[in-house]
């Protein structure tokens, strides 16, 4: 039991990371308000892309372009792969609230509510 | 030529959904023949790439010409070349089948064309793909423009459609956190690569972690048993002519 509270102690993004990912699923599962839940969604995606960054983050690491000719040591510079996923994955989540911000707008404008219970019960 | 199908077959119908507002603006009539076309044309260039590989085996096609391990490549093997195959010719005939069902406010419809091409490019770039991250730029592609057909008649179908777009998120979002934790231990993405680095370290936890997170993500876009609740409500309100083509390609 120490030990694993010291592991966790000694890595505080992966926490961070856990903490937001459940918080933004209870988020989704919990409120009834429909833009609440995209919130919730969009927690979870973007703790999905602060553990890309967690885990590819470097000490005193260089920003990954190269200046001058000739052989350069590899590990100085920061790995710019997860650089790329975050930005794609940025990317997809910008594409998704606008589509889920379009359903919303749709629901919104037959049902006059956004609160899911009550859209449920006009539904029955 | 035929070094370059992989990447007609995402192009054709890729193009003619973007190109549909120009082509399609002042006459509205246009929209279901261009898709149809478009589709048709799909079918005729996956039979031919079914021939070349069966006779000359598989293409890679190295995208902007870097090559695998490097740069993001696709591999078009026979598989593939089948699954495509099935694709088309599964799109064409619910498209005509759509022709029969689809309420004319839908027919006319460009955006509507637009999605269900961008759809049917999504699946042949998630066919192709030999990449894990590009399965899920083209999962999400796929996914994304499946949301917004299925709530396309308002209504009813926008509510299940936005439920279905909620647990479809998630379960990409799952998957994303599977691929980061196969790169955090291996390093790489590409598939091959990683088939013959799996074996040896199957047994880390972070390993583990991040095939159960792939298989939870997947198997809930999938409708999976315990995690399918999205499915039917989805699917009874999504409009006619898309229900066939969604159960059977996209949530295969």
């Amino acid at each position: 039991m120490v030990e694993l509270l010291q592991t966790l102690w000694q890595r505080p993004n992966f926490v961070v990371f856990v903490i937001l990912f459940l918080w933004g699923f209870y988020i989704m599962a919990a409120h009834p308000n429909f833009v609440k839940k995209l919130i919730g969604l969009y927690i979870v995606q973007t703790s999905a892309i602060f553990f890309l960054v967690a885990f590819s983050a470097k000490e005193d690491a260089a920003v990954p372009i190269i200046v001058s000719e000739g052989l350069v040591d590899a590990a100085a510079y920061a790995n710019p792969l997860p650089h790329v996923l975050t930005v794609t994955a940025i990317v997809v989540q910008v594409a998704t609230l606008g589509v889920s911000l379009a359903l919303v707008s749709s629901i919104y404008r037959k049902y006059r509510s956004l609160d899911e219970d009550e859209v449920m019960e006009q539904l029955e | 030529m035929s070094s370059q199908l992989p990447m007609l077959l995402f192009l054709v119908p890729f193009f003619t959904g973007v190109a549909m507002p120009m082509l399609a603006a002042k006459r509205p009539s246009l929209c279901q023949p261009l898709t149809i076309g478009a589709v048709m044309v799909m079918v005729v260039l996956a039979i031919i790439n079914l021939r070349v590989v069966l006779t000359s085996g598989p293409i890679e096609y190295a995208i902007g010409g870097w090559a695998a391990p490097l740069g993001i490549a696709w591999l078009d093997d026979t598989i593939a070349a089948i699954v495509v195959l099935t694709v088309s010719a599964v799109a064409l005939l619910s498209l005509i089948y759509g022709r029969v069902v689809v309420p004319s406010r839908l027919e006319r419809s460009i955006s509507y064309h637009t999605l269900i091409l961008l759809l049917i490019g999504g699946l042949v770039g998630l066919i192709f793909a030999a990449d894990l991250f590009n399965v899920f730029v083209f999962l999400e592609v796929a996914a994304l423009t499946g949301y917004a057909l299925v709530g396309a008649q308002g209504g009813k179908a926008s509510v299940f459609a936005f439920r279905y777009l909620l647990l479809g998120s998630f379960g990409a979002t799952l998957y994303l956190l599977g691929v980061a934790h196969l790169y955090a231990v291996t390093g790489t993405l590409n598939m091959a690569d990683l088939a013959t680095r799996l074996p040896q370290i199957v047994t880390s936890t972070a390993v583990a972690g991040g095939l159960i997170y792939m298989f939870l993500g997947l198997s809930i876009k999938m409708a999976l048993v315990p995690l399918h609740s999205w499915l039917p409500d989805a699917y009874e309100n999504a409009p006619e002519a898309i229900a066939p083509l969604l159960a059977s390609t996209v949530t295969k």
